[in-house]
């Protein structure tokens, strides 16, 4: 549960993370003494599943959408410099057909990792924000358009995408907390 | 309290637990005691949207506790009544009794 705790602090935006994450953490425990561990797990998961879209949404609005705005800006930037870098790449023709899926699924990775860590450093509710626009993007592409690219492409992005997002986030975090 | 002000029926029920646990009132305490007392299962995220909301109106105010290890090392942001909550609360409570007056054989007719 500590490893849970952790990573719902983290998801969480804004002031309130430690509090929210402290609390559940506190609940779980109790209800561990009168229920068995699913049911208490159950209650633990049910809890974050009504918490996270509210304290997502709470704190936008009291951002004032800024932390939108970052994200949104953010996201541009990467598309750019994720296009601009798999060009260039490609462009200087040293790989062949087979290995260009490769090297776009590492640019993409690597700039949505450079992405969550300026997101973070900019405006750390800017984050999940990001996030979310990245799964957004992944799953419009494969409902709107799903012969795109092969499943495994697709679905490295989606798993892949929002984790080295998240990642970035960390790094930021951790390198901001160090300073 | 300005006018268009009034207590939503949530910030209401918080604002009274709030009250009730004096200086033990967070999170988990005021989840607990709405639970207990009125039998409804709010999630924390939308405890704490409405308090987030009491605080900007200045009818909370709140502060951070110590860290526990029961609580994974996080720690807890208490919530404190300010005299504009209770005079927010008197309005209220006073609103829905007027409203509320002449009316209990309506709902309660034995």
């Amino acid at each position: 549960m500590k490893w849970c705790t952790a990573v719902v602090a983290f998801v969480l935006p804004g002031g309130d993370a430690d509090a929210i994450a402290g609390d559940l953490c506190e609940e779980y425990a109790l209800r561990r003494q009168s229920e068995s561990a699913f049911a208490a797990a159950l209650w633990y998961g049910s809890q974050l599943l009504r918490t996270l879209p509210l304290t997502i949404v709470a704190t936008l609005a009291r951002d004032g959408w800024r932390s939108v705005a970052v994200a949104v800006s953010t996201y541009l930037a990467a598309q750019l410099v994720e296009a601009g870098g798999t060009a260039a790449i490609l462009r200087a023709g040293i790989l062949g057909a087979a290995r260009v899926m490769s090297v776009s699924v590492a640019v993409g990775l690597l700039t949505a990792t450079l992405s969550g860590f300026v997101a973070y450093r900019v405006r750390p509710a800017a984050l999940v924000a990001l996030v979310g626009m990245n799964v957004a993007t992944v799953v419009a592409l494969m409902i709107l358009v799903p012969t795109s690219a092969p499943l495994w492409y697709q679905l490295v992005f989606l798993i892949g995408s929002p984790l080295m997002t998240f990642g970035g986030g960390a790094i930021a975090r951790r390198t901001h907390r160090c300073l | 309290m300005p006018r268009g002000e009034f207590l939503g029926s949530l910030e209401h029920v918080v604002l009274l637990a709030v009250l009730r646990l004096g200086a033990n009132a967070y999170g988990v305490t005021v989840r607990r005691e709405i639970a207990d007392r009125t039998g409804r299962d709010i999630s924390l995220g939308a405890t704490y949207s409405t308090l987030d909301r009491l605080e900007r109106k200045q009818y909370v105010k709140s502060k951070a506790g110590e860290p526990t290890a029961e609580r994974g090392g996080r720690a807890k942001r208490y919530f404190e009544i300010t005299p504009a909550g209770v005079a927010a609360i008197r309005v209220s409570q006073a609103a829905i009794e007027r409203m509320a007056s002449g009316l209990k054989r309506a709902w309660n007719p034995s």
